[in-house]
């Protein structure tokens, strides 16, 4: 009907104008002007100017450009019409890049993309990327797992399609970097996407599946984060930003509790004492307890109160108050054909421990136009750190601080000191577990990061309808890691300590050099325009090679035997080794993506990625994934004034992850013994037949946007959802073989796994007047990923005592956790369905607590086969933001996180059931008529370390994320100098509402990024309780 | 000007995607083609210790040489593990201490140890399955040894041909000896295994008795291949030194001569055939089968194959093995060890001291109980060092074994005194500064009784006590004659009390449930491996 309209048209006037921003006054480029109620108009040129040739009888004009307000003008007869457009940044009208690989308006996109502001980022003072994101992205679970220095959070973007490593691939304005993490210490590790600094981010997009990766190929299942970097704007004011944030973190200490009650031996005054009756004491030169007396059988209650003086080991462990001191400069402007902006940060961090991380940053994007439509783009960043809080804190009580600090009777004193000021290196002599200040003594750990990344773009315009960008990035880092354990032959405890007690250094260092080259093309043409045919079609055609290279070199040396006295260094050590280790990989491909647009009510696109990989060597063949997508704009068609946005979308894709470098390639490992080197088959064997794990995904969406009303009252809602489902098919895994083939196992594609869940954002304007403003926003999260099969149909067994999830299972989640159940009635039968307890014992049995007890020996009894006892998935988890202003000046924000339905291991809980240190052993029950607190019940829930249901717990939490409060002072300050003056006083982890037993619900999982050691508390480290103040000056 | 600066843009672009940089190369491990070098047959059959020392399969590690020995240990009774890891408690579980009022002692946790044990046979128990340690290893091992078989006639030795023969002979004797050692360990735990000579591939299962026989006639084809080496031939001396481990190369280890090697596969015989049966049911001809062989076995002064722990590059991890732990919570020496030793003999004092009381450790039995600390290297003992390298263990057979078993061919044979002087060498030997046994007048049951001691404290970390408590019937139930009436238990302030203990433990292993998921046994004899049937106690 509209296209009709138009052959009624007869006579033309021409109106010329300039279009500017109300911000700065800078022209918009690219702003659409259209005559209202017709699909005629133009955009406007570099410069802001525009032309357009209009019927007579045209009587409005409407002007629009992403990210502000449209706006509707009478001609009333003129020719020229200057416009000003005024900002609108909470509409959905705004550019996404990151699984498009062209810029567009988010209005004509079929696929998800998350963006995040830099407003937004910079809300909760963080110290990396990962960290501000938690809670911020819809339909993604991230968990801040540990709160050491330098660890980066746990990163699941929906659901899981390779058991791996769930870390999506990061960009930085196109460019991919390494997203590696290198040990620091067993457990800890050192996070090359926590070196990236916040202050230079302007935005991040996240795209979470396949649906949305396809464009990044055989490496992109697992999603991708895009970080764009702050850039200066053509004709901009020099703008000059300092922040400065000092905050005060302590350790988050949850629910855990200890017995204040007692079972050993005494004396007649109440001391405690040993087998022989000596009362138990520490050895005044060893620090060695002669061990209280526990007694035996079944009737030894935990009820005596302590008379020997106690301590609490987590108010000697935890530093209060550790200091994090972070600083940035940023720089942005131009010049007429340069713009710029640069960027210095410095973080000084403590940990809540020992240690500490200082890391520098300095960051420069610069770009010019060297002749006209060729624009060149250099960024940079490099970052130096370092890390000297590893390799204290992992996962078992041996060399974990946390383990050894919790793990200890309440009558031991951490910090006892013997005559000269030693430590002891532990309580126990027959134990191997290390005193944690014993620890910090005798050993030293430094990680040192130093990284350069520096991307270069070249973008060319041919005419208006070719665009031909180049971008190159290299990303180099170099990690040198000592770990250092002294020599302690010279301690007063001759034999213990920190093995080997005569001292050793490992020096590993790493290489990593990643570069990413990328060609693209992009041709967008308008029929209208461009082909004269009267149809609102614009056209893009993308095509793209891209090439990748990955080269990584890692070194490491042993030095054994150091002496007491400096210098410590391998020249000095008794006994040297050296290995290395060489990854080269290489992959290219082409995409070829065709996108048709209709006006602006709806589109589609198809295309394709085609990968080649030094994986698969040259002779291979491609893989190809394919993808499409299709949205319809209803409110294009809907003559309504409430909706102002409703847009079905529909994607589906498939994207790959390759196998590990030279995992098909069948070659003999080599090992050293004593002096010489030998070669063996891998007890794993690899696998020339190795694919590449492909996923496939699909995902509809609803994007919606409400007026509710005229009033400052709950104006606008918006927000969008959607519904994805994904299958991974051949997901990499070790299977087990017969062990006599000689052969323990089989590296192949044995999994297939099943994904889907629900995303949901919601954005609401509360209030919005001139004196008062509060906005808030909720996103939600539900996923699951399900085993759909196993190549041999049999379970895959991951292992016992220290991982909880123990087994991958056709027709269970993945992050099930399975092991023992206690019996929980008298005649329950096994899975042949014979009984646990035979119909002629059953006197000797009852049920205490919901649990089978043996009421002779007092002992909980368990089934004799594993079962599944818990899942780590959370049901849901959802995100809660509001935002006040008051009077510009103030305001306010906060952050609530709820994670519900998510089931923890709490193994920290099982291992102090080990040695009846935790506070449920002052718990009493009643056994066949008689009531106490009896050891032997609590212990025998111990079972060994054995992975069992009674330590399974509800790890759900609603936590206070953020709370912040900044003022603007800048007002109060009359000079047209400083622009703005802020000064924020904020708190992290204020709060937490949990039931969970343990430390911290959200320091679950043993393993960064590792989807099956997920939901895990063995002595994991927990986060901080942060209160933060900050001053931000804006000149 | 322009066109130029693009077009070299677009070339940077394309000229890296070239297809020949796909070529794929692992640059940090060879291909299997390299087994065809002299340097890589050296480098694979130098590989055997891998097994040895740490086999990893999909969700678990298995160390030979520190779970076995700590395994067989305990199951022995000549040291004591209350710890839960790698399921070891339930190794030596025992099934009941009578105290000498009478009264019993079970178990505080769980049941018999045959029964704990076949709980855990299954793959979700990961390392935990105490029936799966040695199964892991021996068939690394041998799957090893066959490759190594396989590419022999392939590899390209340098130099003339009876020089190139010694070569072959020497490697292929290497492969031989490790296959019939690791046939023999499986053969004298295992009821039944798999005989398998080609890497990759599946066999059905054989008898116990079969392993034993198939661990024989690779012995005899080692020996074989040594007869025609001569003692001092340059080329085999060479190639032994590369292949025994540089740290292992002092006290009993070293490089073994062509007439040593097969002197200590003759014990091995022996004792292959000695071990595997109740002592009461040796029949004569075994008997001087045991003879015959042990005559030619291990001498004094043989080097043997030995085990030492090093700072780093070690064939067991410092820290981890019996002779690293045997005083620190995972592993003590049993009281009912120390009692073992004759009055006034030096190897008591030397080794032993009482240190640290432990009584019902964790309280999870009395028969954990010990007084007993072993001392270290660094102040005259022998097995128990923090120093690397200090400690030596055999990793076959030894001298004494050797002897001891010439002793009790011979009392069992009714020349006491004859086999009392065996016992005297290895007294002797040991510098245990007793009085000759040979010539006092013992009965051949008191000389049998001071074989069983000899045999517990001259053997003691020697590999041989496990073994041993299954063929006298220890591990037997008290109905069936089994366990052991004088055993020394700590209780409550440290007290002994002389006691008997019913151990009742497995004499025989189950195949485990690592192998049977994927290669099932036979019908018949599956219902022993069905943990599902057994109740809880």
């Amino acid at each position: 009907m509209l296209l009709s309209a138009s052959a009624l048209w007869a006579q033309t006037v021409q109106i010329t104008g300039t279009v500017t921003s109300a911000e700065d006054g800078m022209p918009v480029i690219g702003a659409s002007v259209v005559i209202k109620g017709t699909t005629v108009g133009t955009a406007t040129d570099i410069e802001g100017k525009y032309t357009l040739t209009v019927p007579q009888n045209a009587s409005t004009l409407v002007f629009s450009f992403i990210g502000l307000k449209d706006k509707e003008v009478e001609i009333a007869g003129r020719t020229v019409i200057n416009e000003v457009l005024e900002s609108d940044a909470l509409t959905l009208d705004e550019i996404v890049v990151t699984g498009l690989g062209v810029a567009t308006d988010r209005r004509k996109v079929a696929i998800s993309v998350e963006s995040v502001s830099e407003e937004q980022l910079t809300r909760v003072p963080s110290n990396s990327v990962d960290g501000a994101l938690v809670g911020r992205i819809a339909g993604a679970q991230i968990q801040s797992t540990s709160g050491q220095p330098g660890q980066q959070a746990n990163i699941i973007l929906r659901g899981i399609n390779t058991l791996n490593t769930t870390q999506p691939m990061i960009l930085i304005d196109g460019i991919e970097i390494n997203t590696s993490n290198n040990d620091i210490g067993v457990g800890n590790v050192s996070s090359r996407l926590a070196d990236l600094d916040l202050s230079n981010i302007e935005r991040v997009e996240v795209v979470q599946g396949a649906a949305a990766a396809t464009i990044y190929g055989a490496q992109g299942a697992n999603g991708v984060i895009q970080i764009f970097t702050k850039r200066g704007r053509k004709g901009q004011k020099t703008d000059i930003r300092f922040n400065s944030n000092f905050s005060f973190n302590n350790a988050l200490r949850g629910n855990l509790k200890f017995a204040n009650y007692h079972h050993y031996a005494t004396d007649a005054e109440g001391y405690i004492v040993d087998d022989l009756g000596v009362r138990s004491a520490p050895d005044p030169n060893t620090g060695f307890w002669n061990l209280p007396a526990h007694g035996s059988g079944a009737n030894i209650v935990n009820n005596k109160p302590f008379v020997n003086k106690t301590y609490n080991h987590m108010d000697q462990y935890f530093v209060e108050n550790a200091a994090t001191i972070r600083n940035s400069l940023n720089i942005t402007g131009a010049t007429e054909n340069i713009d710029y902006s640069l960027g210095f940060s410095q973080l000084s961090q403590e940990s809540v421990v020992h240690g500490d991380l200082n890391r520098y940053n300095i960051t420069a994007n610069v770009g010019s136009e060297i002749f006209k439509n060729f624009t060149i783009r250099s960024s940079t960043q490099l970052i130096t750190s370092e890390n000297t809080t590893g390799g204290i804190n992992n996962v078992n009580n041996i060399g974990s601080g946390i383990a050894s600090a919790l793990n200890i009777p309440c009558y031991v004193d951490l910090t006892w000191e013997d005559a000269n000021g030693h430590p002891a290196v532990i309580y126990d002599a027959t134990s191997n577990s290390i005193n944690p200040f014993y620890s910090y003594m005798y050993r030293d750990d430094q990680a040192n990061v130093n990284r350069v990344i520096q991307g270069i773009v070249a973008n060319y315009k041919i005419g208006k309808h070719i665009d031909i960008d180049y971008k190159y990035g290299i990303d180099h880092y170099r990690y040198d890691y000592t770990s250092f354990i002294k020599n302690q032959t010279g301690t007063p405890f001759p034999g213990y300590g920190i093995t080997p007690i005569n001292g050793e250094i490992t020096k590993t260092s790493v290489q990593e050099t990643q570069q990413n080259s990328i060609l693209s093309a992009v041709a967008k043409f308008d029929f209208q325009q461009d082909f004269s045919i009267n149809l609102p079609i614009q056209s893009t055609t993308q095509i793209a090679y891209d090439w990748r290279r990955n080269d990584f070199h890692e070194m490491e040396a042993v030095g054994s035997g150091i002496d007491i006295d400096p210098p410590h260094t391998l020249n000095f050590a008794a006994t040297t080794t050296a290995t290395e280790d060489i990854t080269k990989f290489i992959t290219f491909g082409y995409l070829v993506n065709q996108k048709f647009d209709y006006g602006n009510m709806g589109g589609f696109s198809v295309g394709f990625r085609s990968d080649y990989s030094s994986e698969f060597g040259e002779g291979s063949k491609p893989f190809t994934f394919p993808r499409a997508d299709a949205y319809f704009r209803l409110t294009e068609v809907m003559d309504t004034d409430y909706l102002y946005e409703l847009k079905l979308r529909a994607a589906y894709g498939e994207a790959g992850i390759q196998p590990e470098a030279y995992s098909r390639l069948i070659t003999l490992t080599s090992g050293t013994l004593g002096n010489a080197t030998y070669m063996y088959l891998p007890a794993i064997s690899r696998n020339p037949l190795l694919s590449v794990e492909n996923t496939k995904e699909f995902e509809v969406g609803l994007d919606y946007g409400v007026n509710l009303s005229n009033s400052n009252w709950f104006s606008k809602i918006y927000g969008s959802l959607v519904y994805w489902t994904r299958n991974s098919y051949g997901t990499i895994y070790e299977i087990d073989v017969a062990p006599s083939t000689g052969a323990a196992g089989l590296l192949t594609n044995a999994i297939d796994l099943k994904s889907n869940g629900i995303q949901l954002s919601l954005d609401l304007d509360v209030v919005n007047t001139n004196s008062f403003d509060w906005k808030f926003g909720t996103r939600f999260s539900k996923g699951l990923t399900m085993v759909d099969r196993i190549a041999n149909g049999l379970p895959i067994i991951l292992g016992m005592g220290g991982e909880g999830q123990t087994s991958i299972i056709e027709g269970e989640p993945v992050g099930a956790l399975f092991g023992l159940e206690p019996l929980s009635s008298l005649d329950q039968t096994n899975s042949s369905g014979d009984r646990y307890i035979d119909e002629a014992d059953l006197a000797n049995y009852e049920v205490v607590e919901g649990m089978v007890v043996d009421i002779n020996t007092k002992q909980v009894q368990f089934t004799t086969e594993q079962v599944k006892i818990g899942d780590a998935t959370p049901k849901f988890s959802m995100s809660f933001f509001n935002d006040f202003k008051l009077k510009k000046n103030l305001s306010v924000s906060m952050q609530l996180d709820w994670v519900h339905g998510a089931q923890a291991y709490n193994q920290t809980r099982q291992w102090l059931y080990r040695d009846k240190l935790h506070s449920d052993f002052d718990k009493e029950v009643t056994i066949n008529g008689e009531t106490g607190a009896y050891v032997a019940f609590w212990q025998s829930l111990y079972k060994t370390n054995m992975t069992n249901s009674y330590f399974v717990e509800d790890a759900s939490f609603l936590r206070l994320r953020n709370l912040s409060v900044s003022y603007d002072i800048s007002k109060h300050i009359n000079s047209s100098f400083v622009k703005g003056f802020i000064i924020t006083v904020s708190g992290q982890n204020l709060f937490t509402l949990s039931n969970y037993s343990g430390l911290d619900p959200e320091a679950t999982g043993t393993s960064l990024n590792n989807p099956l050691e997920r939901g895990i508390d063995l002595w994991s480290f927990p986060n901080m309780r942060t209160i933060s103040f900050g001053l931000n000056l804006n000149f | 000007m322009k066109k130029i600066i693009v077009f070299i843009g677009l070339s940077i672009a394309l000229l890296a995607c070239k297809k020949e940089s796909l070529e794929l190369i692992n640059p940090n491990e060879p291909g299997m083609e390299s087994l065809t070098t002299e340097d890589g047959i050296r480098k694979a059959s130098y590989g055997i210790y891998n097994s040895l020392s740490a086999v990893q399969s999909t969700s678990s590690w298995y160390y030979y040489i520190w779970f076995t020995q700590w395994i067989h240990n305990v199951m022995g009774d000549a040291t004591v593990s209350h710890v839960g890891n790698y399921g070891i408690r339930w190794a030596n579980q025992t099934a009941q201490i009578i105290r000498p009022d009478g009264s019993t002692v079970t178990p505080p946790v769980g049941g018999k140890q045959h029964e704990e044990l076949n709980n855990r046979n299954t793959r979700d128990w990961g390392s935990d399955n105490v029936q799966a340690h040695e199964w892991f290893p021996a068939y690394s091992l041998i799957g090893h040894c066959n490759v190594l078989l396989d590419v022999i006639d392939d590899v390209n030795f340098k130099g003339y041909e009876d020089i190139v023969s010694v070569k072959k002979k020497t490697y292929m004797a290497w492969s031989y000896w490790w296959k019939g050692f690791a046939y023999s360990r499986l053969g004298s735990i295992y009821k039944q295994g798999v005989i398998n000579n080609t890497y990759g591939e599946q066999a059905s299962y054989v008898s116990q008795e079969e392993l034993i026989n198939e661990a024989e006639r690779n012995f005899k084809s080692a020996i074989e291949l040594l007869n025609t080496i001569d003692e001092g031939d340059a080329t085999y001396l060479q190639i032994m030194s590369n292949l025994i481990p540089s740290h292992f190369q002092t006290g009993n280890g070293g490089v073994i001569t062509p007439s040593m090697f097969i002197r200590n596969i003759n014990t091995y015989l022996a004792r292959n055939i000695l071990v595997n049966k109740y002592a009461a049911d040796l029949t004569a001809a075994e008997l001087t089968e045991v003879e015959n062989y042990s005559n030619n076995g291990v001498t004094q002064g043989d080097l043997i194959f030995t085990v030492r722990s090093a700072a780093s590059n070690c064939l067991v991890y410092e820290t981890a093995w019996s002779g690293y732990r045997l005083n620190l919570a995972w592993e003590r020496v049993s009281e009912r060890l120390i009692q073992d030793f004759r009055p006034g003999d030096n190897r008591l004092t030397r080794n032993f001291y009482e240190g640290t009381l432990q009584v019902n450790p964790g309280q999870r039995g009395f028969q954990y109980s010990t007084r007993w600390l072993a001392q270290s290297v660094d102040d005259g003992g022998e097995f128990m060092s923090y120093t690397a390298g200090a400690v030596e263990i055999p990793l076959a057979c030894s001298y004494e074994e050797n002897q001891l078993m010439l002793a009790e061919v011979k009392i069992r044979r009714g020349e006491v005194d004859a086999g009392l002087a065996h016992i005297d060498n290895v007294r002797t030997y040991q510098n245990a500064g007793l009085t000759d046994l040979s010539g006092a007048g013992l009965t051949q049951e008191e000389a049998l009784e001071e074989l069983r001691s000899e045999r517990r404290v001259g053997l003691f970390m020697k590999n041989v006590a496990f073994y041993d408590a299954r063929r006298w019937g220890v591990l037997k139930p008290l109905s069936q004659g089994g366990g052991r009436q004088d055993a020394i238990v700590v209780f409550e302030g440290g007290v002994p009390e002389v006691c008997t203990i019913e151990y009742d433990y497995k004499e025989w292993f189950d195949v485990p449930a690592n192998e049977t998921d994927f290669n099932a046994l036979p019908a018949s004899s599956a219902s022993s491996a069905n943990p599902s049937n057994i109740p809880i106690y």
